[in-house]
């Protein structure tokens, strides 16, 4: 594949993803205050309602891919901030997967602090590309932090795209709960 | 037993939702790149980020931190290469002053 394709193809993945973000934010905030809101977000729900976990680990299982892609195919070195965000990402596609098909709600807390923590480290790396005295963390000199590898659309980088997934697996994960009226495990 | 009825039967479409979306994503991605949108990074130009470079003359001796700097005072080797879009480009002996600035992006 074409890198060039490659970095449009996912930086559009990266959009689309960033505004079903902002759409479940405003959806699940907005229900709170809005009745027409409210009956959208409702509407939206059950059609996505019991496939969030499936979603969550698409991005995951993409974001993987993806990653995998650009270190050993394309042949980038991940630097350390980007290590820890992959130790934050990888184990979801696994936890993610095999919840989704258990249909188990009770996994929420023990993805969710992966998933904010890898948002937090994500946002971080992405910060500090624009304030370079933002940067705190050691970062060696061997594989900089703050290297824009690709830069889509003006402002699509890597650490955004890791924030972007990170932050609509979290939304997701707090918007719905699959099959959460049940309660039963079959 | 559920009350909830379940995706299966229901026969949802999010899979073809998610899959035509990405799909829809790919192509988008096909056109803006692939059929001469913007060129901007690689596409079909002649500039190049990096190149051979030939380096004639002695290297200078290295820098210890417990002496004084013997490279002071003595020629530099004469280096030629080209820059971005091919020409020719050299740092020699030519009898005039040079600066030569070395930047990082981090």
């Amino acid at each position: 594949m074409d890198v060039a394709l490659a970095d449009r193809f996912f930086a559009l993945m990266a959009l689309a993803a960033l505004a079903g973000t902002i759409g479940i934010i405003v959806l699940g905030f907005g229900s709170r205050v809005s009745p027409a809101l409210a009956r959208w977000n409702d509407q939206v729900k059950d059609i996505f309602g019991d496939w969030t976990h499936w979603i969550v680990f698409l991005i995951a299982l993409v974001s993987m891919l993806g990653s995998l892609y650009y270190s050993e195919i394309v042949g980038y070195a991940p630097c350390s901030l980007c290590w820890y965000q992959r130790i934050a990402m990888y184990p979801l596609v696994m936890i993610m997967g095999i919840a989704a098909a258990r249909r188990d709600t009770r996994i929420r807390v023990y993805a969710l602090p992966l998933m904010v923590i890898g948002s937090i480290l994500a946002i971080y790396q992405y910060i500090i590309s624009y304030i370079p005295n933002a940067e705190i963390l050691g970062c060696s000199l061997d594989v900089s932090c703050t290297e824009r590898y690709i830069w889509e659309f003006g402002f699509v980088d890597f650490p955004l795209m890791s924030f972007i997934g990170f932050s609509l697996m979290i939304a997701l994960m707090l918007w719905t709960s699959p099959g959460q009226p049940t309660g039963s495990e079959e | 037993m559920t009350s909830r009825k379940k995706p299966s039967k229901k026969q949802s479409k999010v899979p073809f939702f998610v899959g035509g979306g990405i799909l829809v994503l790919l192509v988008v991605a096909l056109l803006t790149t692939g059929l001469g949108g913007d060129n901007g990074d690689n596409g079909g130009s002649t500039a190049q980020e990096y190149a051979d470079v030939s380096v004639s003359g002695a290297s200078l001796p290295d820098y210890a931190q417990d002496s004084a700097d013997l490279a002071i005072g003595l020629p530099m080797p004469e280096v030629t290469g080209q820059d971005f879009d091919g020409t020719p480009v050299s740092i020699t002996n030519d009898g005039r002053p040079k600066i030569i600035v070395l930047l990082a992006h981090w």
